[in-house]
């Protein structure tokens, strides 16, 4: 009996990062990175991949330190360990997936500052055993994931045209400079809402959102306590 | 431990120490591992580029000129097709656009008047705008997963406006008469066009010629400035 009620508290460890409390929708940490990368549904599959790596690695080493590090000393050891995995991910994607190292640019080595990973290590992995910790660390960064798979889903088919970089519309996309002579073109060339892929459009997109979020949540507050005694 | 030991300065400084060491024996042999391969990497980039610019070629022997670009030696390419005959020159420019510094790749004609292709290698501009400079006609269709081989036209894109341009066409500023500009990154069309022609500009004098001779708009503007 106790061994359920075991597994259970678990699997809430690692289910709450992706829908309840959501890093991104409902903690609203991280929000750089996730504007920064969610352009194309593949950055955002990458950033994921990279977010995973480092906050599960980073917890886990986290909470097997969490009795030997003097409390003053525990901020500059969690970014010491976060900025390892850090550079390890970025040296490993030069080596082995160069393409998505060179569209990540600049976003890679700024995980270190990724407030959802130092967040984790300071809220949960400083005061959790290891198994618990590497089941948030991975249901958070699935969490980053799910909210910038949505992002980069409406953010790449309205601006871009496209989904997993294949045109969805023939002839609806950006393709004025792809061999088309300003001759040939026809005056209102139907093209996307390049807005969206810009940084406007992923404010405009993550408002929305939140702004759904909350409404979704006012109208479930609302019903509770009215029907309530 | 006991808690009033662990708060001890000499403790601090130890755990401390103690975790960077690890942290940094740890990414020293990651470091190991993936340097060779990192290397071999930005070697297959290069040489892809090289090709891209010109493809006709089978061999590029690097040269290393006397003449210094930022305190390094300048290296041109001399690029050979499979019976030896000289196909053209290669070389790399780079220039610093709206929000990142472009690398690019060029190519030049045996004649050295013509470009025959430019690649841009690296580049961070804003997605969607002066990204587009890298973007090539080759977006498959979502449809064409279901039914492939078809569309394989291989359009270069942006950069290949480049191709075959002639010196005395590119001039030696502003925007040429016939290239088509990034609409929305005026920015980076000009970075390009500063990348290609300073990259010339430095091959030719590398080779101690005048590139003014060569880019007849700047002879013409009285213009020396690449």
């Amino acid at each position: 009996m106790n061994g359920r009620a075991q597994s259970g508290g678990l699997w809430k460890e690692f289910s709450k990062g992706i829908l309840k409390s959501n890093p991104v929708f409902v903690i609203l940490l991280g929000m750089c990175p996730t504007l920064a990368s969610s352009t194309t549904v593949n950055d955002a599959i990458g950033m994921t991949a990279a977010v995973l790596f480092v906050l599960v690695g980073s917890n886990v080493i986290i909470s097997m330190l969490r009795n030997v590090v003097p409390d003053r000393v525990r901020i500059p050891c969690f970014i010491v360990v976060i900025a390892t995995f850090v550079t390890i991910v970025e040296l490993a994607m030069q080596a082995y997936v160069p393409p998505l190292y060179k569209s990540l640019g600049i976003f890679v080595p700024l995980i270190v500052v990724n407030c959802i990973i130092l967040g984790r290590a300071e809220a949960f992995a400083s005061k959790n055993g290891v198994v618990p910790s590497l089941l948030d660390g991975a249901g958070m960064s699935l969490g980053f994931g799910v909210a910038a798979g949505i992002l980069a889903t409406i953010r790449e088919v309205l601006g871009n045209g496209t989904f997993f970089g294949y045109r969805l519309i023939p002839g609806f996309a950006p393709e004025n400079f792809e061999g088309v002579a300003p001759s040939d073109m026809p005056h209102v060339a139907p093209t996307p809402a390049l807005i969206m892929i810009l940084a406007p459009g992923a404010f405009l997109c993550l408002g929305l959102i939140l702004g759904f979020i909350g409404w979704r949540r006012l109208c479930k507050a609302r019903r509770q306590s009215a029907g309530g005694p | 431990m006991n808690e009033a030991l662990k708060e001890k300065p000499i403790i601090l400084v130890v755990v401390l120490g103690l975790v960077c060491i690890v942290a940094a024996a740890a990414l020293g042999l990651v470091y190991g591992v993936t340097k060779v391969r990192i290397a071999g990497e930005d070697q297959k980039a290069k040489q892809e580029a090289l090709r891209d610019v010109l493809p006709s070629a089978a061999r590029f022997d690097p040269i290393t000129t006397e003449y210094q670009v930022d305190g390094k030696p300048f290296v041109y390419y001399e690029a050979y097709d499979a019976s030896s005959a000289l196909v053209g020159y290669a070389f790399e420019g780079h220039a610093t656009g709206y929000s990142s510094t472009i690398e690019l790749t060029v190519g030049l004609s045996p004649d050295e008047r013509t470009i025959t292709g430019i690649k841009i290698s690296k580049q961070q501009e804003t997605p969607g705008l002066g990204a587009v400079c890298v973007k090539t006609g080759t977006t498959k269709n979502i449809w064409e997963i279901f039914s492939p081989a078809q569309n394989t036209e291989s359009d270069r894109g942006w950069q290949g406006q480049f191709t075959n341009m002639a010196l005395g066409q590119l001039g030696g500023q502003g925007i040429p008469k016939n290239l088509r500009a990034l609409s929305g990154a005026t920015i980076t069309t000009n970075a390009v066009l500063r990348a290609v022609r300073s990259a010339i500009w430095n091959y030719y004098l590398s080779r101690g010629r005048d590139p003014a001779i060569a880019i007849s708009g700047a002879t013409k503007k009285g213009n020396t400035e690449p």
